[in-house]
């Protein structure tokens, strides 16, 4: 009788149940840990994405400027746009140097207008992001929109 | 059976159970390493990519200097770009052409206009 009790004791309902539980509690915990892991890594990759976009539109804003004549020769000006330099702006060039497969840039100009080369490659499905400066043109203010893949 | 003797069946539920538990142990140890590379990753990735930032931004104004500043801790700057030195994958490319000498980076060219 005693030994019988003990043999039933290691199939009954209540240790299968506590082991199936054990086994549910593990696999949950275990989602929940990948699930914090790969938040943090699409975290991480939408942050390195911003600050590219960010570089990205102050590379434009740098390589696209007017540069100053006289006293300033040799300097540009910061942030003021030069509309040959902006519509003749290598994208393909910018783009190899981030192994970038998508790069545009626009510019619109507070009183009306618009002034955008034509964008380069063709968007990535993990994203393009966009970054907005201020920028003057021609004594304007002017929004630059710099989007990179 | 006498008090006390395990019986077959008994034996073979416990040997089930620590099959299981055994394997319950070695899943969570692959999970943690995983995980141990994701977060060393994502970390050196935030680097990476704010490293980037602050030299691109300062490459403006730094241009054919020498900045003084030298790369982070368990970084690497060669062929116009950063990377950590543990997770080859957190890496990021410079718009300039900046690269590392002895005592810091240095901006190399400077092709916005001849100056």
């Amino acid at each position: 009788m005693e030994s019988s009790r003990h043999s039933r004791a290691f199939f009954s309902i209540d240790a299968s149940f506590a082991f199936l539980t054990a086994v549910f509690i593990f696999v949950a915990f275990s989602a929940a840990l990948i699930s914090s892991a790969l938040t943090a890594q699409s975290q991480s990759s939408e942050i390195a994405s911003e600050n590219r976009a960010l570089r990205f539109s102050s590379y434009v804003l740098e390589r696209t400027a007017v540069s100053g004549g006289g006293q300033f020769d040799g300097h540009y000006m910061a942030n003021e746009i030069d509309a040959g330099k902006f519509l003749s702006f290598d994208l393909p060039s910018a783009m190899g140097r981030m192994n970038a497969s998508f790069a545009s840039i626009k510019l619109a100009i507070s009183s009306g207008g618009e002034l955008a080369p034509p964008a380069s490659g063709s968007p990535s499905p993990k994203g393009t992001y966009c970054v907005e400066r201020l920028a003057v043109f021609e004594g304007q203010a002017a929004r630059l929109e710099a989007c990179i893949s | 059976m006498r008090r006390g003797q395990l019986s077959l069946e008994a034996l073979l539920a416990f040997a089930i159970l620590l099959s299981a538990l055994s394997v319950m142990i070695f899943a969570a140890q692959g999970m943690g390493q995983r995980l141990a590379a994701h977060a060393g990753e994502s970390t050196a990735r935030y680097s990476a990519s704010y490293s980037a930032l602050c030299l691109d931004e300062a490459a403006q104004s730094m241009a054919g200097s020498n900045a003084g500043i030298v790369p982070p801790k368990g970084f690497t700057v060669q062929n116009n770009s950063i990377a950590s030195d543990s997770y080859p994958f957190a890496k990021e490319d410079f718009f300039h052409d900046i690269k590392y000498d002895s005592g810091g980076y240095k901006v190399q060219s400077y092709g916005i206009e001849p100056a």
